[in-house]
């Protein structure tokens, strides 16, 4: 109380007239004011002769209400308006724009080296393109090839095809094939939402999920889209994925292009996919709840063995992730009846294990099915989401009608009767074990070579082995032209095999130079042994070279 | 993975305020991709009509009410019109259609329009209309002092975060959470 009184004394003592004598100063002063009272008179008669001054006047007099804080108040906020108004746009997106003068552009325009419409190739990419081998005729246990490193081969056993079960040549699927082509002609001329889907697509999806036992599925018009289209269809910027560091380029293509937040898991490393797990859900706690899935592979194209599926199924119960599986090279290779590494592990220990726990399933049908396509098998929510939500169906044209029969005809044979797979599978036991036996004999196996792939896979990779480095070997180039030369000797020897190509600007993984063998199950057993008997004696000719 | 950095991922700090970071190049070409369709039609003439219809419909509900002086007729037209435009403007993010993998995640619509550029015509139009209202409010409440105070502050509500200085700025609480997980 006592502090306010002081104020006001004080505030009143300054307010008062002062007791000192008129000084000049003091007559200028009056003098200014005077003035200045002279040019505000004159400015309010001006003033009030400009239209609408009088409602002005009018709103300010009524606003001021003796209440000058409040006035000064508005005044300011009006200026900043005005002042906000007046203001130059500016772009906050590219604080760092770099104004150049005319001179400056020509300068720029005269240094400028245009790049070659098209790049040169570099040296692996003449390596792919000089190796292509070209078979006369139709592919086959044994082809007619001709390559520009080996020359004409006439009779070489294939082992280069994903053919697995030999169906490319099966007399009822071309058959059924020829007749649907006579039918309904060689093109669907639409994407599936737009004319496109005829009624033996229809049936495709349903032979489709009968066969990998969930509610529906979906067809895909090419093979290598169906992961790089299913994953940006259900994740995005802001979603979480765990993948496995080997995916397939299918994938790793997916992944990119939807933009999600990304970590990897060593490969088939159950320990280390549940650290990954535990860690991104702590780093992401506080973030707003989106999808979260964890992507793998069944057969692993990269590294020819088995997810631990059982394992991952149970994590992602534990940390609540989706999982999007891509069985593209194990359906029709894996589990007894061909349905996948789903049905592998229900025979092994884990009959528990059903599709409905996998929330997206993708395959192929280009690969076991000898067919064309890919397909997303899933609940009926999936499905649909997938018919407007995924680019590769919404904007690709469907597969010509006769493919899809093609791929229902295939799984109604492998329905009815699974001697194939189990052919497949004796093939693959029996060439494994006997070129394992020769690469040993030829004593290059664990020195010059090494198995990737484990022992049940028809799909057989071998890479040179950490203890073989000669001096040539300096680069991941040298590998390739060293495993081309295997490659070449061997179907100078009438067997084709190939290296497991593909393209480093592509891959955001690690690369591995292998060989890569395909079994398949319309090969005989002395076709896979002299097969074997020549892929150790070219091994152990190189080893010694 | 260096090829896909999380665009989220934010230095920790003590501050309520933090500065959202710059966006990466493929968000930026996410962005630039194709024509922001949510916040384009801010630069529409019906775009700007629309405002002054929707106060005067709120005047005239309010209006309605039986017992509602004109005071607070105003003050609630005010405050109504405020608190609508700040949802729409500065507490929404990101944008209802899917044609860019999120890049406009982080992004309010205040900042997407026009590509965040500062003093556009809309970005004027959309900071005048709420200034005037407050004027014309203040006005017509007859300057008493509380439908003052509440007029005023609902106007810096949606006035502050139109500011250039505010722009990608954030106000939350500070993480002082430990860095790393209990178990693992």
């Amino acid at each position: 109380m006592e502090t306010v009184v002081t104020t006001a004394t004080i505030a009143a003592a300054a307010v008062s007239p002062s007791p000192t004598p008129f000084t000049t100063q003091h007559l200028a002063g009056e003098q200014i004011l005077s003035k200045l009272h002279a040019i505000a008179s004159s400015a309010a008669y001006w003033g009030e002769k400009l239209p609408g001054s009088a409602v002005v006047k009018r709103y300010i007099v009524s606003s001021h209400q003796n209440d000058p804080v409040r006035t000064i108040f508005e005044l300011l906020f009006f200026l900043f308006a005005v002042r906000y108004f007046v203001a130059s746009r500016y772009s906050t997106s590219n604080p760092h724009h770099v104004k150049f003068t005319e001179a400056d552009i020509d300068e720029l325009v005269a240094e400028w080296e245009p790049e070659p419409l098209v790049p040169k190739t570099t040296v692996l990419e003449e390596l792919d393109i000089g190796s292509i081998p070209l078979i006369h005729g139709e592919s086959g246990p044994v082809v007619d090839v001709e390559s520009a490193r080996v020359g004409h081969v006439k009779r070489a056993t294939n082992l280069a095809s994903t053919d697995f079960l030999g169906w490319a040549r099966d007399p009822v699927i071309k058959e059924r094939a020829v007749q649907i082509i006579r039918e309904y002609g060689v093109g669907s001329c639409g994407p599936p939402g737009f004319y496109g889907n005829q009624d033996i697509h229809v049936k495709c999806e349903r032979d489709l999920a009968r066969f990998c036992n969930s509610e529906s599925a979906i067809l895909y018009a090419q093979a290598f889209n169906t992961m790089s289209s299913v994953i940006p269809s259900f994740m995005k910027r802001g979603d979480i994925v765990i993948a496995d560091d080997r995916v397939a380029t299918s994938t790793q293509k997916g992944l990119q292009v939807s933009r999600v937040t990304l970590r990897w898991y060593k490969h088939n490393d159950m320990e280390d996919l549940a650290r990954v797990l535990a860690k991104t859900n702590h780093e992401f706690r506080k973030a707003p709840l989106t999808k979260r899935f964890i992507v793998t592979e069944g057969l692993f194209e990269n590294t020819g063995d088995l997810c631990n599926l059982p394992e991952i199924i149970k994590l992602k119960y534990q940390f609540k992730y989706r999982l999007l599986l891509d069985e593209s090279l194990s359906f029709g290779l894996v589990g007894s009846t061909g349905r996948g590494v789903l049905e592998h592990f229900q025979e092994n220990g884990h009959p528990e294990l059903s599709r409905q726990q996998i929330e997206l399933t993708a395959g192929s049908m280009a690969i076991a099915f000898s067919s064309a396509g890919g397909f997303v098998a899933g609940s009926d929510a999936a499905v649909e989401h997938q018919r407007i939500g995924s680019n590769a169906v919404t904007f690709s044209a469907s597969m010509p009608g006769y493919l899809a029969a093609a791929s229902s005809q295939a799984i109604e044979r492998l329905e009815e009767d699974n001697s194939r797979v189990v052919k497949l599978r004796e093939n693959t036991t029996h060439f494994r074990t006997f070129l394992e036996k020769q690469l040993q004999a030829a004593r290059v196996l664990g020195s010059v070579v090494e198995f990737v792939s484990s022992p049940q896979s028809p799909h057989i990779l071998i890479k040179l082995s950490d203890d073989f480095r000669p001096e040539t070997l300096t680069s991941f180039v040298a590998a390739e032209e060293l495993l081309q030369q295997i490659v070449d000797l061997c179907l100078a020897e009438g067997v084709l095999i190939t290296r497991h190509k593909r393209v480093p600007t592509h891959e955001i993984i690690a690369l591995e130079s292998m060989l890569r063998i395909e079994v398949s199950a319309s090969l005989s057993t002395q076709q896979l042994d002299e097969s074997a008997s020549i892929i150790a004696g070219v091994v152990k000719s190189i080893s010694s070279a | 993975m260096s090829l896909n950095p999380d665009p989220h991922t934010r230095r920790r700090s003590s501050s309520i305020l933090r500065h959202l970071e710059p966006e990466t190049i493929t968000e930026q070409s996410d962005q630039n991709a194709l024509p922001n369709l949510n916040a384009t039609w801010v630069n529409n003439k019906g775009a700007w009509g629309v405002h002054f219809f929707i106060i005067g419909i709120l005047k005239i509900c309010f209006d309605l009410i039986p017992g509602v002086t004109r005071e607070l007729s105003w003050t609630l037209t005010n405050i109504t019109y405020v608190i609508g435009s700040y949802i729409m403007f500065h507490y929404v993010t990101g944008i209802p259609f899917e044609f860019n993998a999120g890049a406009f995640d982080n992004l309010t619509m205040w900042e997407q329009i026009d590509d965040g550029d500062q003093y556009t015509p809309a970005k004027k139009f959309l900071l005048g209309v709420p200034i005037g209202l407050f004027l014309i409010s203040t006005h017509y409440t007859h300057y008493d002092l509380h439908m003052f105070i509440l007029n005023l502050l609902a106007c810096l509500v949606v006035v502050i975060p139109k500011l250039p200085s505010s722009h990608k700025l954030r106000v939350g609480l500070p993480d002082l959470s430990p860095d790393t997980p209990s178990t693992y």
